[in-house]
């Protein structure tokens, strides 16, 4: 059972061990740094994200003290738009995963208690959004449309990822629902509403949450590609993605107008991909390979 | 198959003819077989048997708690207090559960969800049937909890399943079904994954939380030890079906079905000399593998001819006795069996 620690409400366990672990604290600190430094982004950052601050003169000039990652092609400051863009995209991610981790824990919850020939429709089609590359479903869906405002781009990656949470969901509550204390809670009268969410939504919690802050990672790395793309966030609004994509045509004779936000996008989807390895052993302790 | 008994004047709990049925890949299986019974307000029914003979299935039927592919057949009847259960809404049946007639399981270490603490668990209880705030359930779970004996109740409610013997996860469970007063405990195998001094304490519990508050008790059990101790009355069954019943003292002084006697044989007595125990040969026959005489016979030492062709009825015997056996008509065989054995 690879949840109990955690639905048993034992969080001090959980953290205790996060916190015991080197890689997973790691990873926390430079996550926490990085929200704080988008979040604090419009205090810190020392020009406008759109403004042209000379266009004759300022030109893909390299990092120096007054531009500490240099500008780009527009003659805009790359720091303050890394420092915007990550907000978009970090926004963009953990929004998309939220709406992910809502319709998969529930269409997996409905189709692990459904009787057999409707619990089989819901997995097939489960089956058949796993079957399609989720990129060229991305892309598909994207270039259909005329404009992709951020709502729509978060919408539609949301409603893209949902299907492994939800037959992730769906394995453990059918695991569950033949349990003892599932029948005997129903042998007190428990409402068929109480059995789902007290007795069997606890105990997919635990991979759920692990499998939501890996997809976090993955989303980010989407929406960085959809948006280097054009397909994304649309300019001038900054993401780490199109400010890559803004940089990628003089990645030889200004490579910094890329490498800043590259960089910031590979640290945090590295911190957060050992962020949900920290979590998965601490959850699952008996996991763990042997030292 | 009607039973002609006459019946008991307003019992608590009422089964006629009941039937489950199973779909399988062998095909149709009849696990219970027309089980009727009656509990008057009040008392204990003891029902015994090996494993495998329906007496758990028989249990969740009363509140049905029959799943697919399991199906109570038509023809079953189950009255709860005036009420028939097999025609209930689910609402209403939900009323019944656990605040009328409340079960307890066998397996305390899997019957209380491993996620909430003991108090938690008991108030959830509280909460599904009576109106009140949560700290309210929590009181009377934590009363709960030292009515059935366990001591610090007010840090035991805080502790979950893991952090309790299996003892006083058993106490928990006896807790979760008293907390609403019920007037039936259905109670399957309570002290069976206990050890024995435990289990003497359990049932001295369950006893008088039931005399206490006058209720009736359905108490499933392979220990004829424990029936003796606690019910006023016995039902034995056998391959899906009730195989001979009688009260208490009755049945211990003259079983009268050849398997009950076999039980009896079975069981080891204090203060008699170290020796084999006496078993019944063979098993319990799977539903779908029994035959169309008596279910019995191929381990019954008296067996002849008529009884794998025939089955027996359950045959009326006076003051509260049946057994279903060809026996009861052909008394004769029984000295015979005897005197064959003997020369």
């Amino acid at each position: 059972m690879t949840s109990i620690a955690l639905a048993s409400g034992d969080w001090r366990v959980i953290a205790q061990r996060l916190r015991t672990d080197r890689r997973s604290l790691l990873a926390g600190a430079v996550l926490a740094a990085m929200i704080a430094l988008v979040l604090l982004g419009p205090l810190l950052s020392p020009y406008r994200p759109y403004e042209q601050l000379d266009i004759t003169h300022l030109v893909h000039a390299p990092p120096s003290a007054e531009h500490l990652l240099g500008t780009d092609s527009y003659s805009r400051d790359v720091l303050s738009r890394v420092l915007s863009g990550g907000r978009v995209s970090l926004a963009v991610a953990t929004s998309a995963v939220l709406i992910e981790v809502l319709v998969g824990v529930l269409w997996g919850l409905a189709s692990g208690l459904a009787g057999r020939g409707i619990d089989t429709l819901m997995m097939r089609i489960v089956d058949a959004g796993l079957s399609v590359p989720r990129v060229l479903l991305l892309l598909a869906l994207l270039a259909a449309m005329p404009s992709v405002p951020v709502w729509l781009l978060v919408l539609v990656l949301g409603l893209t990822g949902w299907f492994g949470t939800a037959r992730l969901v769906r394995g453990e509550v059918r695991t569950i629902r033949g349990a003892d204390y599932v029948l005997a809670a129903r042998a007190l009268g428990a409402t068929p509403a109480r059995l789902a969410l007290r007795h069997l939504l606890p105990h997919a919690l635990g991979p759920v949450l692990v499998a939501s802050t890996l997809a976090v990672g993955q989303v980010i790395v989407l929406e960085a590609g959809l948006s280097w793309l054009g397909i994304g966030v649309q300019p001038p609004q900054p993401s780490w993605g199109n400010i890559i994509g803004d940089g990628y045509e003089f990645i030889a004779s200004a490579p910094w107008v890329s490498l800043g936000p590259g960089f910031c996008l590979v640290l945090v989807v590295l911190a957060v991909s050992a962020l949900g390895d920290g979590l998965r052993d601490a959850l699952a302790p008996r996991q763990l390979p042997r030292t | 198959m009607t039973d002609t008994r006459t019946p008991m004047s307003d019992p608590l709990l009422s089964l006629r003819d009941v039937r489950v049925t199973f779909r399988t890949a062998d095909g149709l299986i009849t696990p219970v077989d027309g089980v009727s019974f009656d509990i008057a307000r009040g008392e204990t029914l003891a029902l015994v048997g090996e494993s495998g003979c329906g007496k758990s299935l028989t249990a969740l039927t009363i509140l049905r708690l029959i799943d697919a592919p399991g199906r109570i057949e038509p023809g079953s009847r189950i009255l709860f207090d005036g009420r028939d259960v097999l025609t209930l809404g689910d609402k209403e049946l939900r009323g019944i559960r656990g605040k009328q007639a409340a079960m307890i399981f066998q397996e305390p270490m899997t019957a209380l969800n491993p996620v909430y603490s003991a108090g938690e668990q008991i108030a959830e209880v509280v909460r599904t049937h009576a109106d009140g705030s949560r700290s309210a359930a929590w009181d009377r779970a934590v009363a709960m909890l030292g009515a059935v004996g366990i001591p610090s109740p007010e840090i035991r409610a805080k502790q979950f399943p893991h952090q309790l013997s299996g003892g006083m996860r058993q106490r928990v469970m006896i807790a979760m079904a008293l907390v609403m007063n019920p007037s039936l405990l259905i109670a399957d195998e309570p002290t069976t994954a206990l050890d024995v001094t435990i289990q003497a304490q359990l049932l001295d519990l369950l006893r008088e939380a039931q005399q206490a508050r006058g209720a009736s008790m359905l108490l499933i059990t392979h220990d004829l030890g424990v029936v003796a101790e606690s019910a006023q009355r016995v039902a034995v069954m056998y391959a899906g079906q009730i195989v001979e019943e009688a009260p208490v003292t009755t049945l211990f002084a003259a079983p009268q079905h050849p398997y009950t006697q076999g039980l009896m044989a079975a069981m080891p007595r204090a203060g008699t000399r170290r020796q084999r125990l006496t078993t019944i040969p063979g098993t319990v026959p799977p539903p779908g593998a029994w035959p169309t005489g008596c279910r019995f016979a191929d381990r019954c030492a008296y067996a002849w001819s008529r009884c794998t062709t025939e089955a027996p009825p359950l045959h009326q015997l006076g003051d509260g006795r049946s057994s279903r056996c060809h026996l009861v008509t052909e008394p004769e065989r029984r000295v015979a069996q005897i005197a064959g054995a003997m020369a």
